[in-house]
């Protein structure tokens, strides 16, 4: 079992947050978890930290329907720098869309290791704790 | 016996009949016998059945019979009777006695017995007779040769009237004739022409020619000298002018055949050509060659080859007169014309009876009809395709008609001819026919335009008395005719109707499926995105519930499961007004006026307005809009909580709103100077469900939503232009009934 050591939860839904958070401290698949309610914050914090691994999250759980900045937004922007980051950044998309036009979009972007649906489980903490 | 013997001597030189007292012949001699042509020898009168009387053999040639010479006997005159005989010579029989007898002795008196008395001969000869000298110098001249002077000139039959000296003579050649006679000493013949006579005739007096048939001879005496020279002279000038006549009459016919304007060809009675005329030469082009065999009809392999033979035959044989047209190929005889091209004669062949040789012979009128026969064929032709034209445009499911630019028709078909309702004859004039077409109808118009033009023009027409759509092609043609094409499209017109109506249901009808697709779809986005959301954290805070153990973590999910509960029932509600207005496309307009609207508004946001500062300026072009006021007052209430929501803090908020016109529709704007936003960015959002742009905790992204739906259900339109940093404006388009 490996153990992340930094999650970032990126949803404007504040329980989503508090529940995502309750869950990954009770799987126990990383302690530090971070939720952000504007993905611009994540973007401008990974850009800050870009050079220090130990300060990058492990895992980013992405929400894609959020305001003034979605989920798309973010992985346009994220898609431009990743790969000058000193960490490999695994990062999933949660969402509540059901979508297939969504889950076909989300397969453009190479870097993204999956696409989630709400509700979070167990299972799919699981899965990540996979990865 | 010496009586006797000088009896019988004299009987047989002395012509002699011996008669009874009855004028039997008793006796004839040989001499007797000769000049009364019967046998010579004794006639027995009592027995002999052919017995011969004095009547008889004399009585009856000269006229004097038997009784009459007996009673000159008896009364002692001379008995005697001159009789011409066969021999043509005179005979005089003397009657005498011989006893119980009579004797008839013959005498010829032939070169006694005078010609006539010179003075009634002359008087009763039917010709003039006129006597001159040697000289020339008149003598003398019966009555009939008197006359014939006094009419021509008297001096001729005065005594002493030299004829030699006469000029008229020399130039009519009567002098010639004389010194003919004088010189030769034979007599001369000729026709003469000897002048002009005047003869009236009704009153009318006309100059005749007289002409004379002169015969001149000498008299000789026993020396051969001429004593005296005589003319006879007979008016002859009936028969000359009547043969002068007739001349002319021949000439004038030979002239006329010449010259006339047919062929005429005159066959013998061989078949050889014996005349042409001059326009059967001309045709022929044919010129003849000294000695060259004559052409014949029967023999030649051209007129054969065409059965000319046959026809002259036919003429010939059957006395009868043919006329046939003939189409004769001359290219293919190169002897007799020049003329090598195929032709169509008119013949005419007559027997004739020649006048000399009483033969017969056939004559050929020939008449060249090939330009008219030609021009019948190109008739029967165009008359022939005419026809056919005539047929098919019967056959064409349109009207056809051919008229004179006044509207004189010439031809209609059979459709035509339906639609007008009755039968259409060359000559009616199409306005009179249908008056409905006639003068200031929008047909007349453009008929009258059309025939300005040299192209056709096509234009429809709708006859309300027929309930008929008429599509009119009408063709100035070349001739300055007009040919004119007429389609009934009423069927294709109402059905053109019919599917625009169709169509325009259809295009409604997929606007409002297309409209209500999107709706669908939105919604499912919605649904997916903003319900399932919080019924995803409701699943994952009962399962958290359920498997946790601690009553203080299980009351912290239950709380947590409350707030999400609220949320939902929010958006649902949201969700429901939206359907709401979506449902109510048909909601009732009213006539509102801008401005009071506006204050309502104003009234129900007073304490926001107060609180922003916002100032609200108005410039209402148009003051009335027809709409539900609930969504008026709705889309006002929105547009002016936005300006205050995004307003910026560095200037203060303004919120200007218009009205005016456009293209028939009113058009309503709201201009702020707040935030603004990034169009580029989120312009395809702006008006979305639970859309926010803002990090503003009271955005709740419905506003918008709700007012485009509103707009939208009523047939309007919304859009919005932006700069962030400087002020947002929203232009909203209302469609007017």
């Amino acid at each position: 079992m490996q153990l992340h050591n930094m999650i970032f939860i990126v949803d404007d839904d504040p329980i989503h947050q508090q529940i995502a958070n309750i869950m990954i401290k009770r799987q126990g698949i990383g302690e530090n978890v971070r939720a952000f309610s504007d993905a611009q914050d994540v973007l401008d914090y990974l850009r800050q930290y870009s050079f220090e691994p130990e300060q990058l999250p492990d895992l980013i759980l992405l929400d894609l329907n959020m305001p003034v900045m979605d989920g798309w937004d973010f992985l346009n922007d994220y898609a431009g720098f990743y790969k000058d980051l000193a960490k490999q950044i695994g990062i999933f998309v949660l969402t509540s869309s059901i979508d297939d036009k969504d889950r076909k979009k989300v397969d453009n972007y190479s870097f993204v290791k999956g696409y989630l649906t709400k509700p979070l489980s167990s299972e799919i903490i699981t899965k990540l704790q996979a990865s | 016996m010496m009586n006797a013997i000088m009896g019988n001597a004299l009987i047989k030189l002395i012509p002699a009949l011996l008669l009874d007292l009855h004028g039997n012949l008793l006796y004839v001699n040989q001499g007797a016998a000769g000049w009364l042509q019967v046998p010579e020898g004794e006639f027995h009168p009592a027995g002999n059945i052919s017995s011969l009387h004095f009547n008889d053999v004399i009585g009856k040639n000269t006229g004097v019979y038997w009784p009459m010479l007996c009673h000159l006997y008896t009364m002692g005159r001379s008995a005697c009777v001159d009789m011409y005989c066969h021999t043509r010579q005179w005979v005089q029989w003397q009657l005498s006695a011989a006893g119980e007898y009579f004797l008839l002795t013959g005498t010829d008196i032939t070169g006694r017995r005078p010609l006539a008395d010179d003075q009634s001969l002359l008087r009763s000869l039917p010709c003039g007779l006129q006597q001159f000298t040697p000289d020339g110098i008149h003598c003398c001249a019966n009555e009939v040769q008197q006359e014939i002077w006094e009419a021509i000139d008297p001096a001729m039959s005065r005594p002493g009237y030299n004829m030699f000296e006469e000029p008229v003579f020399q130039e009519t050649g009567l002098c010639e004739m004389f010194e003919e006679v004088l010189c030769t000493k034979a007599s001369a013949r000729k026709e003469i022409l000897l002048g002009y006579r005047e003869h009236e005739t009704k009153g009318v007096v006309r100059i005749l020619p007289s002409y004379y048939d002169v015969t001149v001879f000498a008299v000789t005496d026993e020396q051969g000298n001429i004593s005296t020279l005589q003319l006879v002279m007979k008016d002859i000038t009936e028969r000359q002018l009547a043969f002068r006549r007739l001349e002319k009459s021949a000439r004038l016919l030979d002239l006329i055949i010449e010259h006339l304007p047919i062929g005429y060809i005159q066959f013998d009675h061989f078949g050889f050509v014996r005349r042409i005329n001059h326009t059967q030469r001309e045709f022929f082009q044919y010129e003849y060659e000294e000695g060259e065999a004559p052409f014949n009809i029967m023999s030649d392999p051209f007129a054969r080859l065409y059965g000319l033979d046959r026809l002259f035959k036919d003429v010939m044989v059957g006395n009868k007169v043919i006329r046939v047209e003939k189409q004769l190929d001359f290219s293919k005889d190169s002897r007799w014309t020049a003329q090598s091209r195929e032709v169509w004669l008119d013949l005419t062949l007559f027997p004739l009876k020649d006048p000399v040789d009483k033969q017969q012979i056939v004559a050929v009128l020939v008449n060249d009809i090939t330009d008219r026969k030609l021009e019948q064929q190109m008739r029967n032709l165009l008359q022939r395709n005419t026809e056919q034209l005539h047929l098919f445009f019967d056959a064409v499911d349109m009207g056809y008609a051919t008229m004179e630019k006044d509207g004189t028709l010439s031809f209609a078909n059979r459709k035509a001819e339906e639609m007008a309702g009755r039968r259409i004859f060359a000559g009616e004039n199409i306005f009179e026919i249908m008056p409905e077409l006639g003068y200031a109808t929008p047909f007349k118009t453009r008929f009258s335009a059309a025939l300005t033009g040299t192209a056709s023009a096509s234009f429809s027409s709708y006859f309300p008395r027929r309930y008929k759509w008429y599509e009119f092609l009408i063709t100035p043609l070349r001739d300055g005719t007009v040919s004119v094409f007429i389609r009934d499209i009423t069927d294709s017109r109402n059905m053109q109707k019919d599917l625009f109506r169709a169509n325009k249901q259809l295009n409604k009808l997929n606007k409002s499926l297309v409209n209500q697709n999107q709706q669908l779809e939105d919604f499912a986005h919605i649904t997916s995105h903003n319900l399932r959301a919080p019924i995803a954290n409701l699943k994952a805070l009962m399962q958290m519930h359920n498997d946790s153990s601690l009553p203080q973590e299980k009351e912290q999910y239950l709380s947590l499961l409350q707030e999400v509960i609220f949320k939902i029932d929010e958006t649902l509600n949201d969700l429901v007004d939206v359907v709401q207005i979506r449902k109510n496309v048909d909601m009732d307009r009213e006539p509102l006026v801008f401005s009071e609207r506006l204050q309502y508004v104003k009234d129900v946001l007073f304490a926001d307005i107060e609180k922003s500062g916002i100032q609200l300026t108005t410039h209402f072009d148009v003051p009335m809009l027809e709409f539900p006021r609930l969504y008026l007052d709705s889309i006002l209430q929105n547009l002016i909580t936005n300006a205050i929501r995004y307003r910026t803090q560095e200037r203060r908020p303004c919120l200007h709103f218009m009205s005016w016109q456009e293209n028939g529709y009113t058009i309503l704007t709201a201009e702020d100077n707040g935030l603004g936003i990034d169009m580029e960015r989120f312009g395809h959002k702006l008006f979305g469900f639970r859309k926010t742009f803002h990090k503003n905790k009271d955005a709740k992204g419905i506003g918008l939503f709700i007012t485009k739906t509103q707009v939208e259900a009523m047939g309007g339109s919304i859009r919005a232009e932006s700069t962030p940093g400087q002020g947002t404006k929203f232009i909203i388009t209302f469609k007017t009934e």
